[in-house]
């Protein structure tokens, strides 16, 4: 009887012994900045973050749930997910909230955007189709996984959301690169965009166009396009290294920042904490991509092993986006800096993503030994 | 996996944090300094804060010029973007018209953001109320009070104290180059003319400075400093409000000028041009119509004659002239000839006769040569000069040079030289060199030689005080509103190189023109001594005593002068008046000189001194903090001097 308790015990702290601590402990840390920084951009009125809390909250516990599940029984969701995705996103474009001019939100008593769930669903469905046979991939697979990714991409870049449906096009194509799509065809069609880059430009709706000629030369429209750029880029360098101070920041507390709490809230980091804080919150990025890394490479099966890739490499790019966006080095697309901007649906995808790959590294941990 | 594509996913994640690094570097390090200026530039705005103008006060303590309280209505920029809209509804209540919404819109171009634009000044109380019952209509327009220039005298004092207008683009680009722009705002005012302009900086004081926080609405959330305005000191004059009121009464309707200097300070008691023009004209910019009005009077009221019109002196130049002729050696003091009613330039066949008729004046000394005006005794003199010991004689008494007078734009006169009218007639080969009849007509006071009012009452000052002199001037001193004095007008003392006794002999001249000679009629019943000289200045040059009918007009009639200073022992004023096509001297100058005189050394109770206990004094003020309620006493005083200004002109 003791003999036997004392072997579930063992058991159990066996398992609980072989998750990734430090992947999970780096996105606490980036929780509890988010906390800091969310209370400093909703201008210390902290009903305000409530929501935000209860978001990051609720993502985390969704991430332990999906990291306990074995990831099998995750690939095996794949297909009744991205019917759920096609359904909703089909469902957007007929009964969606209009915000903007854009249809991107469906109203189910909260609102939620569908096309979110696409940037897990659609590389999870393209990892299994790449996976159903465990020898090399083939011509007819490639082609298949493509599809998968087309047609929410369409759907959602008809919403229009091109930001989204370019990152969900992302999200699909790491996994098609890390199962091997040749490289002839990568570069082969990089090729072609590039040489179809003005018929692109003629397809592109006037905001949009507007975005990447602002990022040119953001001066030539201060108060109108160039005016969250510029006005971002002034609250970044106004930081200095040191910053002004938590909760000191003169561009972020006086409204010069609009979405300062969403997409731009790398200027509350970058005005309150200077380089310092914007090194630290990198340093801390590089650090989830590598576990993200060390994952995909300790994985020992194909899905696992595009799957890790694709979150990771999809997690990063956020990153790269976003910080670059704001800072002027990329057209301005509303995608949000992960794990910091305020808690929403894309939080709780990210976090999804994070409790496949935490599922991933405890399957090869825990069930091999 | 192939290896290739693991380290194309490291490659690809570090490439980007460095990217990222260096980006947010080169924000935050490198144009750290930039930037954080603009983050302030931000969400700081400037809110200035007006300094009161200095008021300008005669010698008693008379308000000559101050502020008044004017009620506007305005609007910020940013809060309208339908300027027509708003006109058309606001016409219903206030009176605006087509030159309101011109003002406007040039207002609108020269303002900044946060500046209020006037949309109409001088509200009248009946718009006031109109304005203030229908508030709830226009939400965003602002009915305030601020103060305007004001001018109790209004023309009597427009070529001395002139006027203050807008700032233009040409005063920017000044006051840039002064370093001093920042002291101005967009729409604010500056002395434009007269002591307004020569002592701008002293009435204007210094502009306050607030910085407020704003946010990105432009709402103020609080505020950064606070440096309050400083107020410009008033300017103390040495002229004598009564004495001017009545030089520029007596003028009547001729154009002239009067000019009285204190030849013991070389202060200015009365500095009068006719005809003068309302300063408050110039206020908000003169309109159109107004501005062809003044330029079109053929009585050219813009001309400030005192110090920019000159004439030739006629025979006022005779003590000038003997003075000289003494101090060169050319005449001793006992010299004596024999006038035979005219003169010829031996050699030639021409006459110069003496003018009113050419009556001889037989055989005279200095003394009466001066007295009777003889031109033959002073044809001779000019001859026996010349011109080029002219500068030499003349000079010494500022004639022909600037008195450097604090007014801008003073005119030098012209002291003719055979330099000047080889220049001037260089075209003409025989005009062209000097001629002994110009000697002979400069030796009158005719010809070429050309000065100012101002220059002939000076000279009168220095040969009063027997050669002892002070730059005229029309500041004394410079006080603060309270009162105390903050500085002093430094007078210089010069001395002329010609000896006491030549000027004493002048001085008796001109004394006698007063008892026996031209003068004489205006010297009876005199209770003190006086000395003076009259004056014709030819505006056609005619043969004496002949009238032709070509000329007969008004504005052909000579000029009138007179010189004239008192008492003779201790001059305490010296005179110039000129009015022009005023006729023989003695006439129409000379009996302002008396009159002026006799107010000033008897205290005569005239016509003005009566009035002048009404008028609107310098109040020293004690309170410094209540602006407001400083503002209102004024105004209300200022109500009183308004109406006494037109008891005046009744």
């Amino acid at each position: 009887m003791k003999h036997k308790f004392r072997t579930k015990l063992l058991q159990a702290w066996r398992y609980l012994y072989n998750f990734d601590y430090v992947l999970i402990l780096t996105l606490v840390s980036l929780f509890v900045i988010n906390g800091f920084i969310q209370y400093s951009a909703n201008d210390q009125v902290l009903t305000r973050i409530y929501n935000d809390v209860g978001y990051m909250i609720f993502s985390f516990i969704i991430m332990l749930l999906i990291a306990g599940i074995n990831y099998n029984r995750i690939r095996a969701s794949a297909i009744p997910l991205y019917i759920l995705s096609l359904i909703l996103i089909a469902l957007v474009l007929v009964i969606g909230v209009k915000v903007n001019g854009a249809r991107r939100w469906l109203n189910l008593g909260v609102r939620i955007q569908p096309s979110e769930l696409c940037k897990i669903s659609v590389p999870l469905l393209v990892a299994y189709v790449l996976s159903i046979k465990p020898d090399k991939v083939k011509a007819s697979q490639f082609i298949g996984g493509i599809m998968i990714i087309l047609i929410p991409f369409a759907l959602i870049a008809k919403q229009p959301d091109l930001g989204t449906a370019i990152l969900v096009f992302a999200a699909g194509f790491f996994v098609l690169f890390f199962a091997g799509l040749p490289w002839r065809i990568i570069i082969g069609s990089l090729i072609l965009v590039i040489c179809s880059s003005p018929l692109i430009w003629h397809m592109l709706k006037d905001y949009q166009k507007h975005r990447v000629l602002t990022l040119i030369d953001p001066q030539s429209d201060p108060l109108g396009k160039g005016y969250h750029i510029i006005q971002g880029m002034i609250a970044i360098g106004s930081g200095g290294i040191h910053g002004k101070g938590y909760l000191h920041g003169t561009q972020i507390h006086l409204n010069f920042i609009p979405e300062k709490h969403t997409d731009f809230v790398v200027t509350v980091l970058a005005e309150e904490f200077g380089y310092v804080g914007v090194c630290v919150v990198l340093a801390l990025y590089l650090l989830v991509a590598l576990r993200g890394l060390r994952i995909m490479r300790l994985a020992t099966d194909r899905f696992s092993q595009v799957m890790a890739g694709s979150i990771t490499m999809s997690f990063i790019s956020y990153v790269f986006i976003n910080m670059g966006m704001v800072s002027g080095i990329f057209p301005v697309v509303g995608v949000p800096l992960p794990l910091i901007s305020y808690g929403g649906t894309a939080t709780i995808v990210l976090m999804i993503g994070f409790g496949i790959l935490l599922s991933i590294d405890h399957h090869n941990r825990y069930d091999k030994v | 996996m192939s290896k290739l594509r693991v380290i194309v996913a490291y490659i690809f994640v570090f490439t980007g944090i460095i990217v990222l690094l260096l980006r947010y570097a080169f924000l935050q390090i490198n144009d750290h300094k930039d930037l954080l200026t603009k983050s302030i530039e931000n969400y700081s705005s400037i809110v200035a804060t007006q300094p009161v103008r200095g008021g300008i006060i005669d010698r008693n303590g008379i308000v000559l010029a101050d502020n008044r309280v004017s009620y506007a209505v305005a609007i910020l920029p940013k809060d309208n973007n339908n300027v027509e809209e708003l006109f058309k509804q606001l016409e219903s209540y206030i009176n605006l018209t087509a030159l309101d919404k011109k003002k406007y819109s040039k207002q609108l171009r020269q303002s900044k953001n946060y500046d209020w634009v006037i949309i109409k000044d001088d509200l009248s109380n009946t718009e006031i109320a109109n304005l203030t019952s229908h508030a709830y209509l226009f939400p965003k327009l602002n009915i305030f009070a601020h103060t305007k220039r004001d001018y109790p005298f209004s023309e009597v004092y427009s070529h001395s104290v002139g006027y203050v207008s807008r700032v233009s683009q040409t005063d920017k680009k000044k006051l840039g180059e002064q370093g001093n722009l920042q002291n101005y705002l967009a729409n604010d005012y500056i002395g434009k003319n007269g002591l307004e302009q020569q002592y701008e900086s002293i009435l204007r004081g210094g502009i306050g400075k607030k910085i407020i926080r704003t946010d990105a609405h432009g709402n103020e959330v609080g505020l950064i400093s606070n440096q309050p305005a400083t107020d410009g000191y008033t300017l103390q004059l040495t002229i004598d409000n009564i004495l001017q009121q009545q030089a520029y009464r007596m003028l009547g309707n001729h154009k002239g000028a009067v000019v009285a200097i204190d030849p013991q300070t070389g202060g200015i008691l009365v500095f009068v041009s006719k005809p003068g023009y309302d300063p408050g004209l110039f206020l908000d910019g003169i309109t159109p119509d107004d501005w062809e009005d003044l330029q079109q009077d053929d009585r050219n009221p813009l001309l400030n004659r005192a110090v920019q019109g000159t004439y030739p002196p006629g025979s006022t130049f005779k003590p000038f002239m003997s003075a000289a002729s003494l101090y060169l050696g050319v005449r001793t003091p006992q010299y004596r000839y024999n006038d035979i009613g005219y003169f010829v330039i031996p050699g030639s066949s021409r006459r110069f006769h003496n003018s009113g008729g050419g009556r001889a004046l037989g055989n005279l000394d200095f003394v009466t040569a001066i007295a009777k005006s003889s031109d033959a005794f002073f044809f001779k003199l000019g001859l026996d000069m010349g011109v080029d010991r002219m500068d030499k004689g003349i000079s010494p008494f500022g004639l022909g040079s600037k008195t450097g007078i604090d007014l801008p734009q003073e005119n030098t006169g012209l002291l003719p030289s055979r330099a000047w009218k080889a220049k001037r007639f260089a075209k003409d080969p025989y005009q062209k060199n000097w001629q002994a009849a110009d000697s002979v007509n400069m030796g009158v006071g005719q010809g070429f030689n050309h000065y100012t009012p101002l220059q002939m009452a000076f000279a009168t000052s220095i040969l009063a005080n027997d050669g002892v002199y002070y730059r005229p001037h029309l500041l004394d001193k410079v006080i603060d509103k309270t009162g105390k004095v903050v500085s002093n007008y430094h007078e210089s003392q010069g001395e002329i190189p010609i000896p006491k006794a030549y000027l004493e002999l002048v001085k008796s001249g001109m004394q006698k023109v007063m008892q026996i000679g031209t003068g004489a009629s205006v010297g009876q019943g005199l209770r003190y001594t006086m000395a003076g000289k009259t004056g014709t200045a030819q505006v056609v040059a005619l043969a004496a005593g002949s009238r032709h009918a070509k000329f007969a007009g008004e504005k052909y009639k000579d000029h009138s002068w007179f010189i004239a200073f008192a008492p003779v022992e201790k001059p305490k004023i010296a005179v110039a008046v000129l009015v022009e096509n005023g006729g023989f001297g003695a006439a129409a100058a000379a009996p302002i000189a008396r009159a002026l005189f006799d107010t000033y050394l008897l205290g005569a109770e005239s016509q003005e001194s009566m009035i002048a206990k009404n008028y609107k004094k310098f109040t020293p003020r004690i309170d410094k903090e209540n602006h407001g309620d400083e503002e209102e006493e004024n105004s209300s005083e200022e109500d009183n001097g308004g109406e006494d200004e037109t008891q005046i002109q009744d």
